[in-house]
Formats: structure tokens, C-alpha cells, sequence
């Protein structure tokens, strides 16, 4: 079994530790993950705003990259979503590009729906026994990939406790170029989600999109809640209590 | 060229290299069984905001409505109402009524709603600051689908569904009654075979075809005619189903005594449509199954209603 | 019109800064909506109403001229007069007729969407006549001299005490009156226009062709007052409007309510037949007119039809995260949140529609809850492809994204750009970028990681080498 980790440009940026969590995550649990050099972004941003062509372009190149893999992984719900609902639309009626597109689309996998439903695996371990944190649905992970339990059962049988949160599953207003098109509304949603955050250790999301909205606005607002990664708290999850304490996302 | 030709000159135009695409079926709701149906209805009802009572009886109903009416000085009536379920009150306009009753055409339990005729006149179901609805037993359907089937092309030029009294939450999204509508819906179920020999102000009502039920029920009657068991009216008289006509449309019956009787099978289809509507109300004699049967057919004549009585009898619909 | 849309950025922000109250109204109304929506859909086996209404609707627009045809026949039959109109000069041309012809002086109208396309309102008062909104809601916002901010609730973005100061001007009820006072002032009121009005002017819900029945879902009974009590009822239908068969009401009916509100039906549903014939009571003459305004040019669109099938449930708005900080009025658009971005670019054309269909995230939350499965954020999407195609965006925003597109098509170019953006961390925090000062200026700017992952893995492959010599 081939699987490659689409790490997405996002994680590879802004949330490295996320992707290494992914990686030392899989491998314990007996993926020889490989890590295909020349990946890069899946042209999500370019797709949103419509730039359709620009988005294509980047779409060849991943469809290229990731060629001859059994599973593509991605620690980011969105990106999956790209490459399993978009691409075969994309590139509709466009011939090889279409058929490739619709094999990637089959074999992209959002990590923890990877772990669940293709290594059926849903204890990793008890190393989050007594956390309390907020899980953030990201939209498109919810919606588009059906990626709904997935993550906070993970969590849960890790010993987490997942702390109610009636706006978990509200958009944090990101919306790719939405975010920087039409701030003002991009942050009011941010600010609905964020004044019910109850109590607890850690804002989690297996979007790199939505904490990086979300983890600036908490910075401009002084709201001093971590906001980690999935595929950190997994990875921790894996490893037992206390320890790989990993650096979540900083800012300015 | 006319609007007309234009609009749909431009349709066909956009229309033309797309096939046309599948109607699909109508979703068919499950059957209920009328008690279930009832606690449907009034729950609905409720849940939005009107009353519903229940009477056994028409004395029951009867001694309700005095009760009810002391607290109304002028009620408007609908013509369709039957004698015995008027208020003892002076009539009056829709506008300065007090009280407005109506007769439902139909009532559906899916929804909560009872379906009124405009036949009745529409001021006196929409004027009024509180509304009676009577709903006879046999016109309470239990889906959407079957009230509507039931009423289509019925009830004069419009029908107005009423599933609660009239509200808003326009203001502040805070919920107000009675903003333009009554402000109160009494709905008073009948449920009770009705008194068939007061319809002389009602029109017909709608009593359900039950077409499966009629297929099991005609081989049922096959099957009776074939054993030539002996049956018994409520009276005790002993007879037997000898035979069915060559077309089925006949049953042919001989008594105890040797004499011969026939029964047109409409009318055991009719008994059991009607005794179907009302869903387990099983509790019927002959003289009542009989009326039903007469009443619904448009028939003035007998119609057999002891033996009608004992053939259903004997294959357990009353 | 277009002129107000593409002030949406602005508008939205200031509703937002400025107007605290109106979020604060809209935002709990609309999850009030939808929580009630979430409830009354998990009663029924929604998933199937929700295909059979999709198809059903598909099924008809496929059809649509031989349904309007037989529609128009039924009617007919039915006793009503049925006239076409392409836009609003049409319907203002008829209604003039119709005035004329019943002397026409006073009017009650019922809530209708599609006149407020045709601006109907306005055009009857500029020839003197009365004209009075009877929905409540309808009511309150005539009173106020704004446009609906919601199709289903016109005026949830009204708070009770800027109601009490408008009832306290018009009506002179006291300003501190509670609901109930002011609902019985507005029905006093009203009550003596139903009375009094010559003409009832409807839109409607549905329309079925096999019957030619009209069907009319509210909850106050107004509508069944403004169709039943004046001499002449006008009812304006879109073409759209229409279903096959009497049978496809119960369905329809019904998840139009649990879409709209989370009741199991609207609590006055009017299924008109035709005009009065042997009734005690009712309008002697009925008007139908079916209405284009856009909507042949809609069904003509192969990548973009499927809007018609909206039922104009208003559950898009509801559960619209957007939709939710602003309500109806930054859009500037008869159709507001959702369904609005959706459907003005087939009005007004993709130009006249921009930027409104920017204004989501894309989240899918419309997608989700819409009765008749409408895939709005596909059509959202293809309308940004259509403004990108016509040069509509910023013009920067190309460039940028044609950089940006350079830059990932190489994985050399990346690596660079990776470097690039450590060596200058205070790249991300330029504020000469209007992109970054866009980010900055609400949100604390973003740090990257000391080393990108693609720098970390070289470690993560020793990392596995060492456990597996
Ligand atoms: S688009 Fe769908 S959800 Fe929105 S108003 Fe129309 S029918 Fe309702």
C-alpha cells in the first residue's frame, strides 16, 4: 500500500509540527508514508475566487504528483475537499485530466477519515486522558467530505473530553479571499463563533484554513485559548499522557 | 407577436436541447388507523395552538355546545352545519359575530388541519375573533394526500386549510395570536357514527376508497360463497351466502327458511369503505351500517342492512 | 438597484460597526428560523421529500411551456382571466387596466416577493391609489419605508421598541405597548382596509397546472382576507411557480413549511379555484398573471437553471452564516443572502450582480437545508467564474493569483518563495499589500513556522531510519 501526505500548502507554511505529527501518527500506526517532493498547493484559493484556469493549472500539477498512489492523505479538510469533490468537476469533459482527476478523487483522504475508515483504526491510545477541548467542524470537511465523528471519536477514545460548544459548527469566516474581500463580515462570523468558545485547553480543527482565522482574530481580541491541530492532539493521543507537547501555531 | 407567444417562445427556445426529465410518483404516506389518526390531529392542533375536544356521543356534543355558546352573545353559523350542532344563539354578519362555526370538509391528522369550503362562505371563517369547527369522524383523513385527494374539484371556489389560530411573530419575533384571523380555533370532533338521517343540510362527504381492502374483501366474500357456511344477522336468523353473480356484482343468499335473497356487492363494498374510513370503529349495527350504505350510495330504499350486517359480521369488519 | 449592490462590502461593514441592534435582531431570528427548520425536518423523511421535490420541480421547468399552456386552460375553465407579463412595464400596464376597469380606489395587498420585483407598490400609489401591505411584517416596514430584509420575515430586522416608536407615530399606540396591543392596533386598523378595498393584489406559492389551483401559505390569514373579502383579486405568479399535479401539494406543502419555519404547514393554506361562482362570498373576478421578469432567461442558462426551483422558503438566509451578521438590506437586492446571490445575476446580469455572490465563505450550510436541493454553492461558485471571465474582480486580484499560480505550478519557484517569506518575516505584516492590510487591520498577522515541513521531512526520514536500521 502506496500513501503519499499531501502536507497542503497551509500546514507546510504556517502549521509544520502538523504535518510531522502526521507523519510520526501514521507511521505508528504501520503506514509507510512518503512525502512526494514536489507538492505544493492544490489550488483551492484560485478555485473559491473563480479563477478557474489559474486553478486547473495548479490541479495538472497535483494530479501529476500524486500519480501512482494508493491513498492521498491530507491534514487539512478543505484541501481534501478540493481534490475529492472539485477536481473531477474541474477538469469535466477534459479527457485524461477527467480520469485522473476522478482516481485522485477516490483515493483523497481527510487523516482522521483515513484512519477510521480506511486503517479502521479508532483507539490510539490514552494520551489525552482529562484534556478538555473545543473541536471546530470546519465547513468543508462537515459538508463536502462527510468527515462529521470522525475526528472528535478519535479524540474522545484518546480520553478527551470534548467540551459542548453550540457554535461548533458555524463557519469561523474564513472563506479564503472572502477573508481579506469582505473582512468586516469575515471577522463578525469569526467573533459569533468565538464569544460562545466555553472553557478549555485548546481550540482544535483538522483545517488549517479556519485556525489560522481563527487564531488571528483570538490574537487581536486577547482571547488566550491554543489553538492546536488535529494531527498534533493525535499524535499525542498515540504517544501517552504529558508527553510531545508540539508547538502549535504561533502569531504575531 | 403577443407576451404570451413571446414567453413561451423563449422557453421552448431554451428548452430545446434538454430532455424533458421524469415526473417522479407522489410519495404515498403510511395508512393509520383512525384512533392513531385522531391523536395525530389533535396533537398537531394543539401543538399549535387550538383546542380540541372530543365527543362520544351527539348528546355529549350537544350538552358541550350549550355550554360553550353562554360565553358568546351573536355567532355567525354555516349553512352546511346540521341542525343538531348549531348554537342556541342569535345569528349574525361575519363582522360582528362573536363566534363563527363551520362545518370541515375534510380534517387532516399528518398536519393538524381542517379544511373548509367556500361554500360555506369564506367572511364568517376569517372575520370571526373565535372559530368553531365541527369534524365529523368519517372526514378526519390521516395524510395531506388523502384529505386533498378527497376534496379536490369540492367545496366551491376556494378552500382554506386552517391549522391553528391565526398568528405572527413579525414584532420582535415575539408570537402574537389572532393578528388578522380568529384568534381562537375550537375544533369539536365527532367521533361517533354519524346520525345518517340528519344530513338533509350537509352535502355528501368524501368516505375513503380503500381499493386493496376491497380486492381482500371480495375474495373474502369468494371464499364464503364457496364454503356456504352459516351466518347469522344480530338477530340470530341463520342464512348462507349461496353463490355471487357471474359478474360479482350480485350475492345470492339463502335464508333459514329456504327462501331466496340477493345483495348487490356495491353495497357490502360500501359498508366496508365506510366502516374502513372510520378505522376501527367497529362497534356498528345493521340499522347504522345500513343508513351509512344509503346514504352514500344516494339510495331511498332497504338495503338489506341484517344480512349486510351479518355477512361483515362473519368476516370480522364489525 | 445595481448601484446599491455593489456597495455590499461597505454597507455589510457598516451594518455591522454601526448597527449593533440589527445583527444582534436578524442574528437571533434567523437561528430561531433554523433551529425550528433542524427540528421539523428530522420529523419526516426529509431526504426523500427533498429529492421528490428537487425532481418534481426539474421535471416541470423541463416541461415548462406545456405546463404554463395547461395552466393557462385550466384557469380559464376555472373562471379566471389570465394575462402574461415580461417585466414590470407589463405588470403595471394590466394593473392600470384592472384599476380602470373596477374602479379601483383602495388596495390590500398580501405578501408577495414578486411584486416587490415588479414594484408594484410604488407604482400604484403614484397613481393616487391607497395601498396597504396586510402582513404584519409587511406592514411594519411599509410603515418604516424599507424594502423587506428577509422573504419569509420582512421585518426581523426590526427590534420590538423600533416597532413600538413606529405604532407609536402612525397608529398612536403608546410607546411602551406590548406585542399583543400593537398586533390588535395594526388588525383594527387593517381590518377596516379589508373591508373597504375594492382590490386584493396576491402573489402565490404554487400553482397547479393540472387544477389551475392557486396555492397561498401564511400564518396570519391575512392573505386569505386579501384573496376572499375585496371584489377583485390580482394574483402575481413567476412562471416558475408552477407544479404538475394537485396530488404534488401535500408534499409541497408541507416541507415548504418545515423549510420556512418548522411548522408542519402554514397555518392558512388558500387553495383558489377561481373566481366566486355559487359562494356566499368571495372576489367576483379573479386576474392571474404569470410572470417572466428574468426567469426565461434563468431557465435558458444550461449551467445556472436550477435556481428556479426555489420555493422562496427563506431557510438559505436562516442558516447563512453571512446572511446572519447582516440581514437583508446591505444586498440591496429584492433576494437577499443565498438565494439573493444566486438569482440577482440572472436579473440584473453577472455585472450587475457583482460582488454579491463574494459575499460567502462557501461554507454549504444553504446547500444543506435548501427543500428542493438547489446546489447553491456550485451556482455561487460559477457566477465568481463568470466575473473572473468578464474582468469584473479588482485588478490586482488577477495578478496575484496568477503569481500565486506560478509560484505552486514549481516546486522550485515554492521552495524559494518558502525561503523568501522566512528571510523577510515581515512580509506577511506589510500593510503596503492591500491584501495584508485587509488581514491585519482585524486579525493579528500570521508568523510562519521557524522551518516549512518539506524542510523538516529529511529529519522525519532519519527519524525512521534510526527506528528501523
Ligand atoms: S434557494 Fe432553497 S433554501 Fe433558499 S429560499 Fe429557495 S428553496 Fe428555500
Amino acid at each position: 500500500m502506496r500513501v503519499a501526505l499531501f502536507v497542503t500548502c497551509l500546514v507546510d507554511q504556517f502549521f509544520a509540527q502538523a504535518g510531522v505529527a502526521s507523519v510520526r501518527l501514521l507511521r505508528s500506526l504501520g503506514v509507510d508514508v512518503e512525502f512526494p517532493r514536489g507538492q505544493t498547493c492544490c489550488g483551492q484559493p484560485a478555485f473559491n475566487a473563480g479563477h478557474w484556469d489559474e486553478a486547473r493549472a495548479m490541479a495538472l500539477h497535483t494530479l501529476e504528483v500524486f500519480e501512482g498512489y494508493d491513498y492521498v492523505v491530507l491534514p487539512s479538510g478543505s484541501c481534501a475537499s478540493m481534490l475529492r469533490v472539485h477536481y473531477p468537476e474541474l477538469f469535466k469533459g477534459r479527457g485524461p485530466a477527467s480520469r485522473k482527476a476522478m482516481a485522485l478523487s477516490a483515493r483523497t483522504y481527510e487523516l482522521s477519515q483515513f484512519i477510521v475508515r480506511v486503517l479502521g483504526v479508532e483507539e490510539l491510545g490514552q494520551g489525552l486522558a482529562g484534556r478538555r477541548l473545543a473541536y471546530h467542524y470546519g465547513c468543508h470537511a462537515l459538508r463536502e467530505l462527510g468527515v462529521e465523528d470522525e475526528p472528535v471519536r478519535l479524540l474522545k477514545n484518546a480520553g478527551a473530553e470534548i467540551v459542548p460548544w453550540a457554535e461548533d459548527r458555524e463557519c469561523c469566516g474564513f472563506g479564503g479571499l472572502f477573508s481579506v474581500k469582505m473582512p468586516v463580515v469575515s471577522v463578525a462570523m469569526a467573533d459569533r463563533k468565538l464569544d460562545g468558545l466555553p472553557e478549555a485547553e485548546a481550540l482544535v480543527s483538522t483545517d488549517a484554513g479556519c485556525l489560522m482565522h481563527l487564531v488571528g482574530r483570538m490574537a487581536r481580541r486577547g482571547i488566550g485559548v491554543p489553538v492546536r491541530h488535529l494531527a498534533e492532539l493525535l499524535w499525542e493521543a498515540r504517544q501517552g499522557q504529558g508527553a510531545g507537547q508540539t508547538e502549535g501555531m504561533r502569531h504575531a | 407577436m403577443s407576451v404570451r407567444t413571446r414567453i413561451l417562445e423563449r422557453i421552448r427556445t431554451a428548452l430545446a436541447d434538454r430532455p424533458a426529465l421524469q415526473l417522479p410518483d407522489v410519495p404515498e404516506p403510511a395508512e393509520v388507523a383512525w384512533e392513531e389518526a385522531y391523536q395525530n390531529f389533535a396533537q398537531r392542533l394543539e401543538g399549535s395552538g387550538a383546542e380540541v375536544v372530543r365527543f362520544g356521543s351527539p348528546q355529549e356534543a350537544r350538552g358541550w355546545l350549550s355550554e360553550f355558546a353562554k360565553s358568546f352573545h351573536r355567532a355567525w353559523v354555516s349553512p352546511r352545519v346540521p341542525e343538531r350542532l348549531r348554537p342556541d344563539l342569535p345569528e349574525a354578519e361575519p363582522e360582528v359575530a362573536e363566534l363563527g362555526v363551520s362545518y370541515a370538509q375534510a380534517a387532516v391528522a399528518e398536519t393538524g388541519s381542517v379544511v373548509l369550503a367556500s361554500r360555506e362562505g369564506r367572511r364568517g371563517q376569517l372575520l370571526v375573533p373565535t372559530q368553531l369547527v365541527w369534524v365529523e369522524a368519517e372526514v378526519l383523513y390521516p395524510s395531506l394526500l388523502a384529505a386533498l385527494r378527497a376534496v379536490k374539484g369540492e367545496g366551491g371556489a376556494a378552500l382554506g386549510l386552517h391549522s391553528g389560530p391565526s398568528k405572527s411573530a413579525d414584532i420582535g419575533q415575539i408570537t402574537v395570536k389572532g393578528v388578522h384571523g380568529p384568534g381562537r380555533l375550537v375544533v369539536g370532533v365527532l367521533a361517533f357514527a354519524r346520525d345518517t338521517t340528519d344530513r338533509s343540510s350537509a352535502p355528501r362527504d368524501p368516505v375513503q376508497r380503500h381499493d386493496g381492502e376491497l380486492k381482500a374483501f371480495r375474495d373474502k366474500l369468494k371464499k364464503l360463497a364457496l364454503e356456504g357456511r352459516t351466518l347469522e344477522t344480530r338477530e340470530g336468523k341463520a342464512f348462507s351466502v349461496r353463490k355471487l353473480s357471474e359478474t360479482g356484482k350480485t350475492v345470492y343468499l339463502e335464508l333459514g327458511n329456504g327462501a331466496k335473497e340477493s345483495l348487490p356487492t356495491a353495497y357490502l363494498e360500501a359498508a366496508v369503505s365506510w366502516i374502513l374510513t372510520l378505522h376501527g370503529r367497529h362497534q356498528v349495527g345493521p340499522s347504522e351500517l345500513g343508513q351509512a350504505v344509503a346514504s352514500q350510495l344516494g339510495l331511498k330504499s332497504s338495503v338489506k342492512a341484517s344480512y349486510l350486517w351479518g355477512i361483515l359480521h362473519a368476516l370480522g369488519y364489525v | 438597484m445595481p448601484e446599491r449592490i455593489k456597495d455590499f462590502p461597505r454597507a455589510s461593514a457598516s451594518l455591522i460597526e454601526d448597527h449593533p441592534e440589527v445583527r444582534e435582531a436578524v442574528y437571533r431570528a434567523t437561528l430561531h428560523f433554523d433551529q425550528n427548520r433542524a427540528k421539523a425536518y428530522a420529523e419526516v423523511p426529509v431526504e426523500a421529500w427533498r429529492d421528490y421535490a428537487r425532481d418534481v420541480k426539474a421535471h416541470l421547468l423541463s416541461r415548462l411551456a406545456d405546463y404554463l399552456e395547461k395552466a393557462e386552460a385550466r384557469l380559464k375553465e376555472n373562471g379566471a382571466e389570465v394575462l402574461w407579463a415580461d417585466g414590470p412595464e407589463d405588470a403595471h400596464r394590466i394593473l392600470a387596466e384592472i384599476v380602470e376597469r373596477h374602479g379601483v380606489r383602495r388596495v390590500v395587498k398580501a405578501k408577495s416577493m414578486l411584486t416587490e420585483e415588479l414594484g408594484v407598490n410604488a407604482f400604484l400609489e403614484a397613481r393616487g391609489l391607497e395601498v396597504y401591505e396586510t402582513d404584519l411584517g409587511e406592514f411594519i416596514i411599509q410603515l418604516a419605508k424599507e424594502p423587506p430584509s428577509h422573504i419569509v420575515g420582512p421585518a426581523i430586522h426590526k427590534s420590538l421598541d423600533q416597532v413600538r416608536r413606529l405604532f407609536h407615530e402612525h397608529l398612536g399606540t403608546p410607546t411602551d405597548a406590548e406585542p399583543e396591543a400593537l398586533a390588535k392596533a395594526a388588525r383594527a386598523f387593517l381590518r377596516e382596509r379589508f373591508l373597504t378595498a375594492e382590490l386584493g393584489i396576491s402573489g402565490a406559492n404554487f400553482l397547479v397546472a393540472e387544477t389551475g389551483t392557486i396555492a397561498l401559505v401564511e400564518n396570519e390569514g391575512n392573505i386569505r382576507l386579501t384573496t376572499s373579502v375585496p371584489r377583485v383579486h390580482v394574483a402575481f405568479v413567476g412562471i416558475e411557480k408552477l407544479l404538475p399535479r394537485f396530488d404534488d401539494l401535500a408534499v409541497f406543502l408541507q416541507l415548504l413549511a418545515r423549510a420556512a419555519t418548522g411548522q408542519p404547514i402554514g397555518t392558512f393554506v388558500s387553495l383558489i379555484q377561481g373566481p366566486k361562482k355559487d359562494d356566499p362570498d368571495g372576489p367576483e373576478a379573479l386576474y392571474v398573471v404569470l410572470v417572466d421578469n428574468g426567469r426565461t432567461a434563468a431557465l435558458a442558462d444550461d449551467e445556472a437553471w436550477e435556481v428556479l426551483r426555489c420555493i422562496r422558503c427563506g431557510a438559505c438566509l436562516n442558516v447563512c452564516p453571512v446572511y446572519r451578521q447582516v440581514g437583508g438590506h446591505p444586498y440591496g437586492f429584492v433576494y437577499s443572502g443565498p438565494i439573493g446571490e444566486i438569482l440577482a445575476p440572472h436579473f440584473l446580469g453577472v455585472e450587475g450582480a457583482y460582488p454579491l455572490y463574494n459575499a460567502s465563505t462557501l461554507c454549504g450550510a444553504c446547500g444543506e437545508v435548501c427543500p428542493v436541493r438547489i446546489p447553491i454553492p456550485k451556482l455561487i461558485l460559477t457566477w465568481r467564474h463568470r466575473a473572473v471571465d468578464s474582468g469584473l474582480t479588482a485588478p490586482a486580484e488577477p495578478q496575484l493569483i496568477r503569481a500565486y499560480t506560478e509560484t505552486m505550478r514549481r516546486p522550485a519557484a515554492y521552495r524559494l518563495a518558502s525561503k523568501a517569506l522566512r528571510l523577510l518575516p515581515s512580509a506577511l505584516a506589510s500593510e503596503r499589500l492591500p491584501v495584508v492590510r485587509a488581514w491585519t487591520r482585524y486579525r493579528a498577522g500570521l508568523t510562519p513556522s521557524p522551518r516549512p515541513f518539506h524542510e523538516l521531512w529529511e529529519e522525519l526520514e532519519d527519524e525512521r531510519k534510526n527506528a528501523n536500521p
